[in-house]
């Protein structure tokens, strides 16, 4: 849990901050939790900051003089409990954001926030085997047992992120302009970064790794975890751009014609 | 070009901060084209000219650096003022004027100001005729030269204009009515009459807006027009054979008999033209009242002569021209050439009448508009206008309601249909001619093209090589206003070359366009938006309903402060002509202007005053419009209109009803003027100059409209496409710095249409050229490149350049020069391109296309 | 608002016009002209699409703004407050039509040159037409206009008469029924977002 938390926080923070930073007016970015009733990056807003505040308290526990309210186990694990809401929100939220914009059909499907969850989640399990493979590489100790279960379980969800990617594909291409869309990825200017980028690096050989880091011998094992937590976060970098990019541009269709939306961004 | 739209500048702390249509002009009804909206940060161009000029570097050139120095007016006007009177003394011939349409409203240089429509001998510009000399050079015009047959047909200058008020089938080729270029007026005509379900054909090579909205686009190789317009008339007057005979017989020379020498027959005392009395079975003169039917067709010996009525021998010239030859030429379908007669002749209602005031006129609702900038500006184009009238004529189309009817000013005029002593409407301004001299007076050939429109081209070719051209006198002087031949026509290396041969070159002008760049001194102008000047309106180049018919118009505004040290076009030739001694006297420029504004009794000037242009405008509006108005009321409102001939005066049939004139069917005036020149050529035992053959260039000065193809015809086969250009709503003339201008240049670039070279989809592939790929267009005389667009809207043989981008100097806005200047592929070489009557250079030249 | 698209003949009257009234800096386009083909030569023709923002009734950029920046006046006219915006561009994202423009900078319209006095007027002015780095903008159907009830600038210059302004809660007014007439549609009904503008199909 703390070193879940110690490499977890700091990479909340700074995502969060690459996100202030990129906001056209970055002063102004207290303003975003004014509308949770509406707006996704307000409530994404709020679940950081949530996420934020009870992970700060939970820090504050192993800080004397806070220390001595460890010995409430409750208190504990409702913050643990809070985090676990928090940090499933901060899942979740990107693809309901991206799946509340209605208008471009290849973010609107009920699929891209369990893409994009599921996604995370084997990101997660890699980076833990990554800090796992890391800290033990440097501490020379051995490799620890769980590095094999979590290597099973990335495998596990590589497979379901690419059933629930073959799903949404599926799922897009019953419009003209989410087909539109998907075939940008499949067969258009982003082929490259999705066949070779996203699908071969990112979730091919990290899968093959995985699955073999049981059956080679030590020594490569260490060097699989680490192209295979590494490719597959790549990877996971490389959905959410392909997703972003795939539907920014949907075309409208409009008398015979279909009017390509330009890129105001 | 014409600057008909009333608009409202609204000024904040000294900053014009907004520009909106004027409500109460009855052209534009509070409507603005794109160009109009964006002279507001045209008048913030900061690449304009700021103060008197002077040039300190002799070595001349539009990219050259003048090395200008700033000098005061009191300089710079005594400068030239010296110069001119020096000329003025010796011969006044040495001075060329170039006018242009860079400064339509000033009084003083503005050709169509003056009424020249009878007496052609004048330039027509006030100053030019002060100052003597004969030679004004419209700066525009030989890529544009469409006035012969409407002059000679029925009077009308600088077209007629379609009467889109009664109108039902519209056959448009090679040109716009107005709504490709997004003018106000005439759009809301065309787009009121597409409502109304006025069928529109559009032959065109190119699918315009005006095509995607139309009932048929019909696509044609270029400068082929010609070939469609003499299949109708076969189809006419063989396939269907049905024609207006009333309006043939009454209404035209049709009827009039033709001896073998091509000219009437006459008779022997009276010398008037004779017709045959069918039904008396005899000659009669034209206007015997007691013929009870005349003859159109037969052949009949008068004094032992044979004589064939015109109509006759028009029939028998167009007997080869059918359909399915025409398809060849044309690459338009037999059947669709068929089809579209068929609809034109049905949709004419021969025989059916309007009641107009209670004035019973002959209803023709359908239109042949010939006189298209496309179908015209060719080699043999002018024989095209010709066809396309005697198209309308065999219908009856003409100056009646439906009809192409008038536009000349003042309009309508019970003057312009005046029948001469041949009962024949009397031809005006370019269809008189100039009058042969030998050697000439005129710089621009005018006597060895006597029926053409303006002459740059011919004044450079003729500068470079004066004797050729038998110019008796040096040109010591360019005085240039409003124009820049540089980029409205072609050649440019030729126009350089002949302006470093001027010793003193000045101009009037608000940009450093390539004509300012090749003066001496400049004379800055304030940008339209900052002139306070009047505009009166023309009707010209419009369409017509009753919200035109009859309108005189003059619009004005409170001009927004000048930025920088500016004077007014007409207050320094005010100016100048005082100091050169031109102002007073009989002949002076305050004599002249009372002349042609008719200033009389109160409102004259006194020729031995000063007066400002503002005074002389003042004058002028009270004149037209009465004493309760002026100058002051028009800056106050913005306008002042009135309509003089409503109803059946709107009509120019309803002052010479019946037979009481007759148009021209037979153009024996066109062959009077070729046979005519070819005498006085023989007389002094001279050519036409640069022509290798002249019998080629006399084939042209025929009675009948004829099919010769153009030189492009004979292009080897590597050239396998023709290249093709249109005016755009963003950039027409180039007039009213467009080429500068900030906002336009941004429309143009985000256009998929503007800037690029468009290339039919198919034929690109072909060639292997995709979309936005960089390729060369390259005919016999010249080379472009641009940017491909593949397009579906296009001839499969044909590019298509679109406006006048790609031209500009070193001190003007640098998107000036971006885009891609069709008139490159052209050339002036008299024999190769140009039209003997209308002095039109080809504008559909054979190319080949490839990739950079 | 109505455009009738037998009518346009897509000229960027409305483009330029709005421009001057709203003094949008070089490169922004409250309204724009699209245009594209249909059909195959010698059938084929060009069609031209005015957009502007369509002010929807059901606008996914006001439930998407998280600041409360973009919101719906009373009378259905959609705007954006620059001062409470955070240029988070998610509204560009949800935006169907396009219709959203985020300055990274202040485009000039003769970039080598100072700005024309023009321009530096527009810096003193408040609301929309004071232009900011940083922020979201769009049409505002010329809201200050429609304030002092005349109609928004593209409809007043267009020079073929194609566009209608009025209230389309009213069945009576002439916009209604023309809709109703003429068979007037959105773009991209399916999304729901009920646009404001309607189009009569060319």
């Amino acid at each position: 849990m703390r070193t879940g938390l110690w490499l977890g926080i700091p990479l909340v923070i700074a995502g969060a901050l690459f996100l202030i930073w990129d906001l056209g007016e970055p002063t102004r970015f207290t303003k975003a939790l004014s509308r949770p009733r509406t707006s996704w990056i307000s409530r994404g807003s709020w679940i950081l900051i949530l996420l934020l505040a009870v992970s700060v308290a939970l820090f504050g526990l192993w800080i004397w003089p806070f220390t001595m309210l460890e010995t409430l186990p409750n208190l504990i694990m409702a913050l643990e409990g809070l985090i676990v809401i928090f940090a499933f929100g901060t899942m979740v939220y990107t693809g309901l954001l991206l799946g509340a914009s209605k208008p471009i059909p290849f973010w609107s499907m009920p699929t891209l926030p369990i893409l994009f969850t599921v996604s995370a989640t084997a990101a997660g399990l890699k980076t833990s085997s990554l800090v796992l493979m890391v800290s033990s590489l440097m501490q020379g100790t051995p490799i620890p047992e769980i590095l094999g279960i979590l290597s099973r379980l990335v495998v596990v969800f590589i497979a379901i992120e690419i059933g629930v990617l073959v799903l949404h594909l599926w799922g897009t291409r019953q419009t003209e302009t989410g087909e539109f869309s998907s075939n940008r990825l499949l067969s258009g200017e982003l082929a490259l970064q999705f066949w070779a980028g996203y699908v071969a690096l990112g979730l091919a050989i990290p899968a093959i790794a995985d699955v073999a880091v049981s059956s080679v011998p030590i020594g490569f094992e260490a060097m699989l975890v680490l192209i295979a937590a590494t490719l597959g976060l790549i990877g996971g970098l490389l959905l959410r751009l392909i997703v972003v990019y795939a539907g920014a541009k949907a075309p409208v269709p409009a008398f015979g014609g279909l009017y390509i939306i330009p890129e105001n961004m | 070009m014409q600057g008909d739209c009333g608009i409202r500048v609204h000024v904040r702390d000294g900053v014009a901060v907004n520009i909106e249509g004027n409500p109460d002009s009855p052209t534009n009804q509070g409507r603005v084209c794109p160009k109009g909206i964006s002279s507001l940060i045209g008048l913030y161009n900061p690449y304009r000219v700021k103060a008197p000029l002077k040039r300190t570097n002799p070595e001349k050139g539009p990219d050259i650096d003048p090395k200008w120095v700033e000098i005061t007016w009191e300089e710079a006007l005594e400068t030239i003022a010296t110069k001119l009177k020096k000329i003025r003394s010796e011969d006044p011939r040495k001075l060329v004027i170039w006018e242009g349409w860079g400064n339509v409203e000033s009084l003083l240089m503005s050709v169509k100001e003056v009424e020249t429509a009878t007496n052609y001998t004048e330039p027509g510009v006030i100053f030019a005729m002060a100052f003597g000399t004969p030679n004004v050079i419209g700066s525009h015009g030989p890529l544009c030269s469409i006035h012969y047959a409407s002059n000679l047909v029925h009077g009308q200058h600088p077209e007629y204009i379609s009467d889109l008020q009664h109108c039902n089938y519209l056959i448009a080729p090679g040109r716009t009515v107005g709504l490709n270029v997004a003018n106000p007026g005439s759009t809301r005509r065309l787009l009121d009459a597409l409502d109304r379900g006025m069928k529109l054909i559009v032959i065109d090579p190119r699918c315009s807006v005006e095509a995607s909205k139309a009932y048929r686009w019909v696509p044609i190789r270029p400068g082929t027009e010609l070939a469609f317009a003499l299949a109708m008339i076969h189809t006419m007057l063989y396939e269907l054979k049905k024609y207006d005979d009333w309006f043939v017989k009454n209404r035209t020379n049709g009827p009039y008999l033709i001896g073998p020498d091509g000219y009437y027959a006459r008779d022997k005392s009276t010398r008037k033209p004779i017709v045959w009395d069918k039904v008396e079975d005899h000659a009669k003169n034209f206007d015997d009242m007691s013929i009870r039917d005349y003859a159109l067709e037969g052949t009949y010996t008068i004094d032992g002569v044979s004589a064939q009525p015109a109509f006759q021998l028009i029939k028998e010239r167009m007997r080869e021209y059918s359909p399915e030859w025409a398809e060849k030429i044309t690459s338009i379908p037999a059947e669709t050439i068929r089809v579209v007669t068929r609809e034109f002749v049905e949709h004419a209602m021969i025989g059916s009448t309007i009641k107009i005031d209670g004035f019973d006129f002959p209803l023709r609702p359908a239109q042949f508009a010939g006189s298209g900038r496309g179908a015209v500006s060719h080699k043999g184009g002018m024989f095209f206008d010709l066809a396309g009238k005697i198209i309308n004529m065999l219908v009856g189309a003409v100056e009646v309601p439906g009809g192409i009817t008038g536009n000349r000013n003042p309009f309508p005029n019970p003057e312009i249909l005046r029948p001469n002593e041949d009962g024949i409407v009397t031809p005006i301004m370019e269809s008189i001619g100039v009058p042969f001299k030998f050697p000439p007076d005129h710089v621009d050939a005018s006597e060895f093209y006597p029926n053409k429109h303006t002459g740059p081209h011919l004044t450079v070719k003729a500068l470079l090589n004066p004797e050729q051209y038998h110019l008796p006198y040096q040109v010591e002087a360019f005085m240039i206003c409003g124009a820049n031949p540089f980029r409205s026509v072609c050649e440019k290396e030729t126009f350089i070359e002949a302006f470093r041969k001027i010793p003193f070159i000045f101009t009037i002008s608000p940009v450093f366009d390539e004509t300012t760049m090749m003066s001496d001194v400049v004379l800055p102008e304030p940008f339209f938006l900052e002139r306070e000047m009047a505009r009166f309106y023309l009707v010209t180049h419009q369409t017509l309903a009753d919200d035109a018919r009859g309108l005189t118009l003059v619009l004005g505004r409170k001009p927004v402060k000048q930025l920088y040290n500016t004077r007014l076009c007409d207050d320094i030739l005010i100016d100048l002509a005082e100091r050169t001694g031109m102002l007073h006297g009989p002949r002076g420029i305050n004599d002249i202007v009372n002349k042609t504004f008719g200033l009389k009794d109160k409102h004259q000037l006194d020729p031995d005053e000063k007066y400002s242009i503002r005074e002389i405008m003042d004058k002028r509006i009270r004149v037209i419009f009465g004493d309760e108005y002026g100058f002051e009321y028009l800056l106050e409102h913005g306008e002042i209109h009135k309509y003089d001939t409503p109803g059946k005066r709107g009509y120019n049939y309803y002052y010479w009803p019946g037979n009481k004139t007759r148009h021209p069917i037979y153009f024996d005036h066109l062959k009077s003027t070729g046979d005519t020149l070819k005498k006085n050529l023989e007389r002094n035992q001279i050519d036409i100059p640069a022509w290798k053959n002249s019998n080629e260039y006399f084939a042209y000065f025929q009675a009948i409209p004829y099919w010769i193809p153009n030189a492009e015809f004979e292009t080897p086969p590597e050239y396998d496409l023709w290249a093709v250009n249109w005016k755009t709503r963003l950039m027409q003339f180039g007039t009213g710095d467009t080429q500068e201008n900030a906002w336009l240049h941004e429309l143009a670039v985000n256009d998929p249409y503007e800037m690029k070279i468009h290339i039919n989809r198919e034929t690109a592939l072909k060639k292997g050229i995709k979309d936005e790929d960089l390729i060369w267009v390259e005919s016999r005389y010249g080379k472009v490149n641009g940017r491909a667009k593949l397009t579906e809207l296009i001839h499969p043989e044909v590019v298509g350049i679109p406006a006048c981008y790609g031209s500009g100097t070193p001190l003007m806005n640098p998107v000036a020069k971006e885009g891609t200047h069709f008139n490159k592929l052209l050339t002036m070489k008299e024999d190769v391109a140009l039209d003997p009557i209308s002095g039109s250079i080809d504008v559909g030249p054979k190319v080949k296309v490839y990739k950079a | 608002m109505v455009i009738d698209l037998k009518k346009c003949i897509g000229c960027d009257s409305c483009t330029v016009s709005c421009r001057a009234e709203n003094f949008t800096p070089a490169g922004v386009f409250w309204n724009r002209v699209f245009k594209f083909e249909v059909g195959k030569y010698p059938h084929a023709k060009l069609v031209s699409l005015p957009l502007i923002c369509m002010h929807c009734k059901n606008a996914p950029c006001v439930d998407a703004c998280p600041t409360g920046a973009t919101h719906k006046r009373d009378d259905g006219i959609v705007v954006v407050d620059y001062d409470k915006c955070m240029g988070c561009k998610y509204c560009i994202a949800v935006c169907p039509y396009g219709e959203r423009y985020f300055n990274s900078q202040l485009g000039q319209y003769y970039p080598e040159k100072p700005l024309t006095a023009y321009e530096q007027f527009s810096k003193q002015l408040n609301g929309s037409k004071h232009h900011m780095i940083g922020v979201v903008e769009k049409c505002t159907f010329c809201a200050d206009r429609v304030d002092k009830g005349q109609e928004p600038a593209c409809v007043k210059s267009c020079v073929s008469n194609a566009r209608t302004f009025g209230d389309l809660d009213d069945p009576n007014s002439q916009i209604s029924q023309l809709i109703a007439m003429k068979h007037a549609v959105q773009l991209s009904p399916e999304l729901g977002t009920d646009p404001s503008v309607y189009y009569i199909p060319p």
